[in-house]
Parts: structure tokens; C-alpha cells; sequence
């Protein structure tokens, strides 16, 4: 097992290769290859087709944020701040209100992500305790029109639902 | 003058003005295209009218109607706004006359009198190319100081100085090809590369002279500012040299020039040394004397030709994803139903030919015909050697440049004039 | 740093305090004597610290143990041949007044003490051009001191003419006033940059023109200057590494390992082999990725767009293998402070192969295209020459420094994570010119595919964390049941992974050259002071070194054969 240091070898001194044409030659027969063979069979194009034909999606993909729900549809999260606290990009705007049905002591009454800021780290999703916030939406582009719209609350996060089923999710991902 | 007369006049006028203006299309499409494939992507392929892409002849279309919309600028701070907007203007008249004493098929004897088939039937021949190309370098150096940009100016210097040290070369490769033919007229040129040597081989230009052909494909390269000579508008280094500060419908005019000087440059190139508008081993006499075995094989050939397209274009012609309705596949199908209607009417004709009018003008018009479509495949196959060569090398620098001119291509010119002419002497 | 090496430091210095940290040794000096002792550490036959890393500063205005001084200044110094490294530290009293400057000994001090006065208004005296470097030219104020409120933004109104430094530089060139009145030789001033299609980003190059060759150059960056290191400071270790990810964003997982390595390295964490062999892969997996895109690019200025997609179509390829890996395409943020985020993926190896293999093929077809062609070779042999020692002088490392014949390779040199049970072999070039930097980054490509696959085969199974509870996050499932997992969490969280108090370098054979960290930690989890010493930085630095008295069409092609990546050069 050696780690050795070799010299480079500088080409450029034998005749063929001082007369231009047939080194010239040569490469011109390389993108002949490619030529011939993209035409006889334009499906060897590499070429994806969108947005017609999407990226792949992994469940370990980092798209957009959602909050997950329990089985009864409230919302899973606890208000404990701890992704807000981790984000680099300080994105994440929690404000905590008492809970009333009991699952635990706080829920969030405001939780408001900034998607421009956000920097798609996934350190929210590795902070929370409780799950309560994944980014499995498998939505890869964040467009929109104007500002405010990609400034999303706590309705448009806890309507987007997850893009794979809990068994991907958590070989994939979690 | 006859009817005949005035017919062949603008006939040959149009062919010799429109036909170029024609191929622009067709090379910027060859050029797009042909670089995408080579570069295993796909090219343009999004415009299409209801559905129909052309294989992205589409976007030629496109591509013209958003230059002409482009806002046109001229810099405010030029002091020379008439040379402004003459430069381009310079450099796309200059390509466009340069064609006009290119044969494009063998002199056309109707009711006994000779109609030489070139844009202007001039016996100037290759001086008159000469001559023109060389005046299309004032429209680019007038770009480049007109533009009172640095990148511009340095730009139109490179430009001027480059085609300067290039004509040099290229002409002396002419005078050792002129002692071997004997004429300056194309069209006897072309008529000299029928004959054949050693009785197989017909004794094309690139045959007789391989020195002096390849000192005129890389001279001609260089006159036209093809890669590996680009470098007057070196994206990467001058922005876009000469042109920086042009848009709209002057930058178009540029690029068209371009392209016409490209596909002028290429018929030259084949008429001197490829045959021009000759079959090989099939000189115009001969076609004419067995025009009917001539248009029997072409009936033949035709839907054989065509089946093969089609069938090529069936297996291609769709999208290589999951898509209802595929558009493709019907663009497909509208094709070949056009190409077997093509095919028909082109049998058609041909036998109406042979049935009523074999002998006589006709069999010289079908030969005209044939020599036209010949010489246009020979330069479009020129052409696309054109596009080949410049996705693959990358360019000289500016003073290798003036080296490659000077101090290599010009010494083994003159050198091929001495060799030749001492071959010639000695075998006469 | 061994006991031999200390004890003749201990006797050449003999009023220093010398001590070591990790395996270099720290020379505290007093500024006086600074200069001598980093002309003797230089020109003394047992010492020969021919490369000066870096140059930084620290203010200590909020650190928790009371100082000499508010300011203290370091450099950084290597020798290459036997693997030392020595930082020279001095208290700096009075910014204003300075402390002398130490170009005359390395050209390398010229950019790095310009960025010292840019960030902690620290004067030298006797620097030949000292003015800002990474914040723009109206800049008030020195944004590293802790009393620079960081969130005050200043804009720039007017652009920097730097008409006196190209005429300066001019006159070092022996062009006299006369010429530059006299119409018929005038000097003609372009600019290629910052907007300019071979900067790739935003660079200015401020070259004097005679004709095409250039007889002056002065550079400007800061353009894409982004605030890293003051970042930083208010976030825990773990939260700066996706910050690392947009420093070379064509190898971003590189910055991501060398960043942990260096925090790891001082907590004296010894991290799973699984994870020493996956940070081995995917260095050189990434290695690969930055070397096609600075060819792919370099080959584009020169003419030949079509090697760019030959070396592009596969880069494209991989990012398939990182997305399904990491989770994003570019800015993985793959590593954690002793460990890894999660493990390779079923079918990984399959895959890696596979990308591979089309590596090799498509950079080959490149290689044809490109490596007997004469065109190339007029245009990159015995153009742009960098000789050894004005590259060691001016801090060259990497495949830069290696093309000029210094066969210096930390893998080789100072080897980390197993980098000596492998085989390979570490090109070396002779001339210093384009033509040897551009085919050392081919053969670089071939020699990390080696690694890559002898590392595949002896990756072992096991864990990819050290399972040390102050540094790793504890399993969702003992987060979620016990309460210690959950305040365990909560800290790590909240209060970062703490490191003991210090100062420390350490350094990673990026793709670029070495990119180093040098931390101060203040014993909580957050850095107090983090600085990264930038390969491609002290690179640009010697650009006009390369530049003058050759063609703008060679400078064009220089500027992308020494990979430039703003992310990195500007933080």
C-alpha cells in the first residue's frame, strides 16, 4: 500500500502530433462516434424531458416543509422551540398557546417558515422530539409570484401531505 | 431578348440570391442541431406550430421573429452611428455577391443557345470570390470602432489582421491549382475534375492538389471565422468581440452573413476540389445521352431512399417518455403521409418524362436538375464538416494564429506552387 | 510536531512561550521580535517554513479569560517537506499603530494581512498595498471586531476606479509617464470582470494592455463576500456546517468533512472506520465532481465547448448517487460533528460503480479531444508559469502548487483517515505552466476513481457515530421515551456540542489545495472565532504573478485553470 508521486509526462514533441491534422483527425472521429450514435438512436439523448418528466424523488429528499398530524388530525407539534433554536438561517417563527385537548401541555399558535430564507438543511427535522415537522413534501421547486406567498403559516404547512408512505419514510429517511 | 431568355435570367438570379438566404436556415439549424448531437443533448426542440417541430427547423422561425422585436440599440455614446449601421449591412452584401459566380450545374443548352448557370454568368470566375471576401473584413473592423467598446475594438483588430494573413495563403494555393487547370472560369474547373486518372480515379481537385486543398479548407476557415479561428468574437474572451454592442435585427444581420459566408465558402471549396456539381464519373454529355436509364434509376431510387427516411424517422420521431396522445408520433405520421405524396408526384413526373418528352430539352433540364441537387448536397456535406470541426477543437490564440498563417501555410504554399509547376512542365 | 523539532524551536527562540496544540506548535511572541522570529523560522536550515498558510487575527474583546491585549495576531506556517506546522502568535496593543509587515519574507502575507486590516482594522507597517480586500472600498469600519453589530449592511456607490494601484504597478513594470502620454504606445486599461462570461462568478481583473499582451494586472474581489466568519460566531458547531456547504459549492461535502475533522480533531473524538472509509468515498467522489466542473470550464475558454459536455453529462449523472445520499443535490450538509448524518443507502456501491464507469468514459473522450491535440498544447504549454519557489512563496497548494514540481499532498504528506493503506499516486508536474495544472486535475480524476474503488472494498459495516452522548444526538426513540435522551437532546440543541477552551489549526487536502480551519473556542458551543484559509484565495493572490507578459487570451485561461470558486475566495 504506497502512495507514490509521478511526474507528468508532457505529449506535444512527436511529429504526428506537431502537424495539426491528425490528432485533429482523431478527435474529429470521437464526436463522429457520438454523432452517429445519438442519430441512429436519439433515445441514448441525455435529456430530461421537463417538466414532463420529473427528477426522481428520494424520501431523504429536502424539499418543502410539513407539519405532521397524530391519527385524529391534531397537530402533532409542541411548540418547543427547539427547531426555531437550530435553524442557521433563523426561518422558523413559533408562537406558543396552551393546549386544550390534553396530547400535551403547548401547541403552536403561529408557526411561520420564511421558504426564502430557509436554506434546506433539514436541522428542523433532525431537532424535533416529536416528528412533528418533516420535509418529505417532495416538492423541489419553491416558485411563486410574489413574496408574501412564499412566507407559508401553519394552514398551508399542516394541509401539505407527505409524498411517500411511513415505511419508505423511515428506511429512506428518519 | 426571348421569353426563354428573361426566364433563365431570373431563374438563375433567384436561385443565386434566394438559395443561399434558403441554407441559412438550414445551417443554423444544421449548426444547433448538429452541436447537440454531438454533445449527446437534445437541441431545440420546444417551438412548434400546432404541434409540428420540424425537428427544430421551428425555431429558426422563432428565433427571427424575436431578433426583429428585440429592441434595437445603438450606443449613445458612439460618434460614428452611420457606420454603425452600415457594418452589418457590409459584411451580409459582401457573402451574398460572392455566390454569384458559383456553377451551380453544367451550362444549360436550350434551342441552341448556352445559358451559363450562375447567379451572374460572368467568366470572372475565382477572382471575383476573391476579390468580395476580402471587402467583407471592413464591415467587421467598422463594427469594432463604430461600437467605441474595447472589447469591439480589439475584437475588429484581430479580425482585420487575421483575414489579412489568410488571403495570402489562399491565394497562393489557388495559383498552384490555376497552373494545374488552366482557367480561372469555375465552370471549366468543374469540367477539368471529370476527367479521370488512370482511368478510375476522377481527378478531383483534393486528388490532384491535397496540399493545396488543405491550405484552402484552412485558409477558408479562417476567412469565414470559423473555430479553431473564432477568436474576433471569442465568447469567452471578448464577450462577443465585434458584435458586443449589436442587437436585434443588426446582430441577425451578422450572424446571417456569417452563415452565408460559410455556405459560400463551402461551394467553393467543392467546386475546386470536389467535383463542384458533377457526379462523379457521370459528365453532363454522358447524363444527357442516357437520360432514360438515368430517370429509371432515379424512379427506383426515390421510394427506396424514401422508405429508409421514413423508417428511420418512425423509429425516432417520439417522446422517449410516457405521453398520451403523443404529438410526436402524429407529427410523424403527417411526415411520411407529405414524403410518399412527394414521392409520388416525383414518379409522376418522371413518367410523363419518359412517356412524352425523352429526348429533346427535356433530358437537359433533368440533368440541370440532377446537378443542382448534387452540388447541394456537396455543400451541405462541406458545411456540416464545417460544424464538425468547430465543436471539436478549441481555438488559436491570436499571434499562433498570425504563426499558422505566416509562417507555416504560406512558405508550404509557395512551396506546392514550385512542385506543381515543375510536374506540369516536366509531364507536358 | 515531535520532541526533537520542539526542543531546537525551544532553543532558537528562547524568550518565546512555545506549546503545542494538536501536532503544531504555538510561538508566542511579543511583536518586537516577530519579525525576526518569522525571518529565522524561514530562512534557518533546521526550520525552512517555506509557506506561510495564513494570516489571521483575533479580537478578544468578549472572551471570557482576560488577554495581553484586545487583538492578537497569527500566522500560520508550514514546511512541507517534513510535515511541521508552526503558528506564530503576537499581542497586537494598538491596531492603529500596527506591527510590521512580513511580505518581504512571503509574498502570501501581502492578500492575507490585507485581509487582516480589512477585518480587524490591524495596520502593517510597511505593506506595499495595504487596503481593503474582502469588503468593498467605502467600507467603514472592520466587521470581525465583536463590536461590529452584524447586522449593519453597507452599500457600495461608486465603483473603485483603483487607478492609482494599476499605475503603481504599472510604474514596478518599468513603464514610464512618458509612455503612458505618448498616443502612439499608449497603455490601453480593460477590464475583464466582474460581470464576464470567464470569471465564472465575479472577479475583477484590471489588466494595462499594450496591443494584446498585458503589462499590468491588478485584481478586485469580495464580490460574493457573504460574512462566513461572522456567521458563524453566533451559531453552534453543529449549525455552521451547512454554511460550510456554500464555501466551495463544487465540493461542498469536502468542506462539510473538513470542518468536522478539524472540530473532531480537537475534542479528541476518534470517529467509526465505516465513517473514516465513507468521508474517504465521498472526498473523492467530490474531488472527481470540483476537478470536471474546473476542466469542463477551463475548456470552455478555451474553445472547446464540447469536452463540457462530455465531463458535465456525468457530473450531471452523479448528482443522482448525492441526492439520493445526502438529500440535496449541492449542499449536502452530510457530516455531524463525530460522525455522519445517516448511512449509504441500499445499493450504493452498485450505483457508485456505475457513475464511475461513466466517468472514466466520458472523461477519456474528453481526454482525446484534448491531450495530443497541438491547439491545446500551444495554448497551455510554457503559458502563464508559476516557478516553485514564487509558488511556495505565495502560498500555492493543491494541484496549483504540485503542477509547479512541489510534490506536496497532505493524503501523501500528513495522511488522515487511512489515506496510507491506500495505492495511488500523486501527479506531479514540471513546469509549473497551464499545461501541467490542466492535466494533473485529468490524472487527479483517475487516481481518486482508484480510491474510491479500493475504499469500497474495505468499507466495514458498524455504526457511523461515535457513541460519545456530548457530541452525538441520542436515537429518536430514546428522544422521544426517556427523559435523559430528551435533556440530552435539548442541550446538544440549544447549547451546541462544547468544546474546551483553545485555539487550534487543522488542515484537509481539498480539492483546491488545503483548506485549513483555525478556531478559537471560548469553552461554549458556539465558536468564539472561526477562520478558514481559503485555497483558491492565496492562488488568486499570485494571479498577476502568472498573468503579466502574457495575452489577455492566456489570462482568460489561467483564471480557469486555477479553479477560482467565489464561495471559497470570498467567503
Amino acid at each position: 500500500m504506497s502512495v507514490t508521486v509521478k511526474i507528468m509526462e508532457r505529449k506535444g514533441s512527436s511529429f504526428l502530433e506537431k502537424i495539426y491534422l491528425f490528432e485533429i483527425f482523431k478527435g474529429m472521429r470521437v464526436t463522429l462516434g457520438h454523432l452517429w450514435r445519438n442519430l441512429c438512436d436519439n433515445s441514448r439523448l441525455y435529456v430530461r424531458h421537463y417538466p414532463e418528466v420529473k427528477p426522481e424523488i428520494t424520501p431523504r429528499w429536502r424539499g418543502r416543509h410539513r407539519l405532521t398530524t397524530h391519527e385524529d388530525g391534531t397537530v402533532k407539534c409542541v411548540a418547543c422551540f427547539m427547531c426555531q433554536t437550530n435553524c442557521p438561517a433563523k426561518c422558523i417563527m413559533i408562537e406558543a398557546g396552551e393546549r386544550m385537548d390534553g396530547k400535551s401541555e403547548k401547541v403552536p399558535v403561529r408557526f411561520d417558515i420564511d421558504l426564502l430564507e430557509c436554506i434546506y438543511c433539514g436541522y428542523c427535522v433532525e431537532a424535533c422530539p416529536m416528528d412533528a415537522i418533516r420535509m418529505d413534501t417532495g416538492i423541489f421547486s419553491v416558485t411563486s409570484y410574489d413574496r408574501e406567498s412564499v412566507f407559508v403559516g401553519i394552514d398551508e404547512l399542516l394541509a401539505t401531505k407527505g409524498a411517500f408512505d411511513e415505511e419508505e419514510y423511515k428506511k429512506g429517511g428518519a | 431578348m426571348s421569353q426563354l431568355d428573361i426566364l433563365l435570367v431570373l431563374l438563375r438570379v433567384a436561385v443565386g440570391a434566394f438559395v443561399p438566404l434558403c441554407f441559412i436556415a438550414v445551417l443554423v439549424w444544421l449548426e444547433r442541431r448538429g452541436a447537440a448531437f454531438f454533445q449527446d443533448r437534445a437541441g431545440p426542440n420546444r417551438a412548434n406550430i400546432f404541434g409540428f417541430r420540424a425537428a427544430g427547423l421551428v425555431q429558426n422561425a422563432a428565433d427571427g421573429i424575436k431578433l426583429i422585436f428585440k429592441e434595437d440599440v445603438i450606443p449613445g455614446h458612439s460618434a460614428h452611428k452611420f457606420y454603425f449601421v452600415l457594418a452589418p449591412l457590409i459584411v451580409f452584401f459582401c457573402a451574398l455577391v460572392s455566390f454569384a459566380v458559383v456553377p451551380f450545374a453544367d451550362t444549360l443548352v436550350l434551342e441552341g443557345k448556352q445559358y451559363i448557370m450562375q447567379g451572374i454568368p460572368m467568366d470572372l470566375g475565382i477572382l471575383w470570390f476573391l476579390a468580395i471576401t476580402g471587402f467583407a473584413v471592413y464591415g467587421i473592423i467598422l463594427a469594432g470602432w463604430s461600437s467605441h467598446n474595447k472589447y469591439g475594438v480589439l475584437g475588429a483588430l484581430r479580425a482585420s489582421a487575421q483575414v489579412i494573413s489568410y488571403e495570402i495563403p489562399m491565394g497562393l494555393a489557388l495559383v498552384s491549382l490555376l497552373v494545374v487547370y488552366g482557367t480561372i472560369n469555375l465552370n471549366e474547373i468543374v469540367h477539368f475534375q471529370g476527367k479521370l486518372l488512370f482511368g478510375f480515379i476522377p481527378m478531383w481537385g483534393v486528388v490532384l492538389q491535397p496540399l493545396a486543398a488543405v491550405i484552402f479548407i484552412v485558409s477558408a476557415f479562417a476567412e469565414t471565422n470559423r473555430t479553431p479561428f473564432d477568436l474576433a468574437e471569442g465568447e469567452s474572451e471578448l464577450v462577443a468581440g465585434f458584435h458586443v454592442e449589436y442587437s436585434a435585427m443588426k446582430f441577425a444581420l451578422f450572424f446571417m452573413g456569417e452563415y452565408v459566408a460559410m455556405f459560400v465558402s463551402s461551394s467553393i471549396i467543392i467546386t475546386l476540389f470536389f467535383g463542384g456539381y458533377q457526379i462523379p464519373w457521370l459528365s453532363t454529355e454522358t447524363l444527357v445521352a442516357y437520360a432514360k436509364p438515368v430517370s429509371m434509376l432515379l424512379m427506383g431510387l426515390v421510394p427506396v431512399a424514401a422508405a429508409l427516411f421514413c423508417g428511420w424517422m418512425m423509429k425516432n420521431n417520439k417522446s422517449h417518455y410516457d405521453r398520451p396522445n403523443d404529438p410526436r408520433v402524429r407529427e410523424a405520421k403527417v411526415y411520411r403521409i407529405i414524403i410518399w405524396m412527394m414521392v409520388v408526384v416525383v414518379e409522376a413526373v418522371l413518367v410523363g418524362y419518359l412517356l412524352y418528352a425523352a429526348g429533346g430539352a427535356a433530358d437537359r433540364i433533368l440533368v440541370v436538375l440532377l446537378q443542382i441537387v448534387t452540388f447541394l448536397v456537396k455543400t451541405f456535406m462541406m458545411c456540416f464538416v464545417y460544424v464538425w470541426v468547430r465543436w471539436t477543437l478549441p481555438r488559436f490564440r491570436y499571434d499562433q494564429l498570425q504563426l499558422l498563417g505566416w509562417k507555416m501555410l504560406l512558405p508550404l504554399a509557395l512551396l506546392n506552387i514550385f512542385i506543381t509547376s515543375a510536374v506540369v512542365v516536366a509531364l507536358s | 510536531m515531535n520532541a526533537t523539532a520542539l526542543e531546537k524551536l525551544q532553543a532558537a527562540f528562547p524568550e518565546a512561550t512555545i506549546s503545542t496544540v494538536l501536532d503544531s506548535a504555538v510561538i508566542a511572541v511579543q511583536p518586537e521580535r516577530l519579525i525576526e522570529t518569522l525571518s529565522h523560522l524561514k530562512n534557518d536550515k533546521d526550520f525552512k517554513f517555506s509557506l506561510l498558510l495564513d494570516v489571521t487575527a483575533i479580537d478578544y474583546l468578549e472572551y471570557p479569560v482576560a488577554q495581553e491585549a484586545r487583538f492578537a495576531l497569527v500566522y500560520t506556517l508550514r514546511n512541507w517537506q517534513k510535515n511541521m506546522v508552526v503558528q506564530v502568535r503576537t499581542p497586537v496593543h494598538d491596531p492603529d499603530a500596527g506591527v510590521p509587515t512580513a511580505t518581504h519574507l512571503w509574498d502570501s502575507a501581502n492578500w492575507g494581512e490585507r485581509e487582516v486590516y480589512d477585518q480587524y482594522g490591524i495596520r502593517f507597517i510597511g505593506h506595499p498595498d495595504l487596503r481593503r480586500i474582502l469588503n468593498h472600498w467605502q467600507f467603514k469600519g472592520h466587521p470581525l471586531r465583536k463590536d461590529y453589530p452584524i447586522k449593519l449592511g453597507q452599500i457600495c456607490y461608486e465603483t473603485d476606479s483603483m487607478e492609482k494601484e494599476i499605475r503603481a504597478r504599472l510604474a514596478l513594470k518599468g513603464v514610464s509617464q512618458s509612455t503612458m502620454q505618448d498616443i502612439n504606445t499608449e497603455i490601453m486599461f480593460l477590464n475583464l470582470g466582474p460581470s464576464h462570461p470567464v470569471t465564472h462568478g465575479a472577479i475583477r481583473i484590471l489588466t494595462a494592455l499594450d496591443g494584446e499582451t498585458i503589462v499590468a494586472n491588478v485584481n478586485e474581489i469580495g464580490y460574493l463576500h457573504r460574512g462566513f466568519e461572522k456567521t458563524a460566531e453566533n451559531l453552534t458547531y453543529n449549525q455552521v456546517i451547512p454554511l460550510t456547504d456554500r464555501l466551495n459549492y463544487c465540493s461542498a461535502l469536502m468542506n462539510n468533512i473538513a470542518y468536522v475533522k478539524a472540530v473532531e480533531s480537537w475534542l479528541g473524538i476518534e470517529i467509526t472506520e465505516r465513517t473514516k472509509f465513507m468521508r474517504v468515498v465521498m472526498s473523492e467522489f467530490f474531488r472527481i465532481q470540483d476537478h470536471l466542473v474546473c476542466i469542463a470550464a477551463n475548456l470552455v475558454d478555451m474553445g472547446g465547448l464540447t469536452n463540457y459536455w462530455y465531463l458535465y453529462n456525468e457530473k450531471e449523472a452523479s448528482y443522482d448517487l448525492i441526492s439520493r445520499l445526502t438529500g440535496a443535490r449541492l449542499t449536502s450538509s452530510f457530516t455531524r460533528i463525530g460522525g455522519m448524518y445517516r448511512d449509504f443507502y441500499e445499493g450504493w456501491e452498485a450505483d457508485m460503480e456505475n457513475h464511475i464507469k461513466n466517468i472514466e468514459k466520458g472523461v477519456s473522450d474528453s481526454y482525446k479531444l484534448v491531450a495530443q491535440n497541438r491547439i491545446v498544447h500551444d495554448r497551455t504549454q510554457g503559458v502563464c508559469v508559476m516557478s516553485k519557489d514564487l509558488a511556495l512563496s505565495y502560498g500555492f497548494t493543491g494541484p496549483c502548487l504540485r503542477a509547479s514540481g512541489v510534490p506536496f499532498d497532505l493524503r501523501k504528506d500528513a495522511p488522515y483517515y487511512n489515506y496510507d493503506a491506500f495505492d495511488f499516486e500523486v501527479p506531479v508536474g514540471t513546469k509549473g505552466d497551464l499545461y501541467d495544472r490542466l492535466m494533473i486535475r485529468y490524472e487527479e480524476i483517475f487516481q481518486s476513481i482508484k480510491i474510491i474503488r479500493q475504499a469500497m472494498k474495505m468499507i466495514p459495516e458498524g455504526p457511523i457515530f461515535v457513541s460519545d452522548h456530548r457530541v452525538a444526538l441520542p436515537p429518536k426513540s430514546q428522544v422521544y421515551g426517556k427523559i435523559e435522551g430528551l435533556a440530552n437532546h435539548f442541550k446538544l440543541i440549544f447549547e451546541g456540542v462544547k468544546t474546551p477552551p483553545g485555539e487550534w489549526y487543522d488542515s484537509f487536502e481539498a480539492a483546491n489545495g488545503e483548506l485549513g480551519f483555525h478556531f478559537v473556542s471560548d469553552g461554549s458551543g458556539r465558536p468564539y472565532k472561526v477562520k478558514v484559509r481559503p485555497p483558491c484565495f492565496y492562488i488568486m493572490g499570485g494571479f498577476h504573478e502568472m498573468v503579466e507578459g502574457s495575452m489577455i487570451a492566456d489570462a482568460v485561461i489561467n483564471l480557469g485553470c486555477i479553479n477560482i470558486i467565489g464561495g471559497e475566495l470570498d467567503r
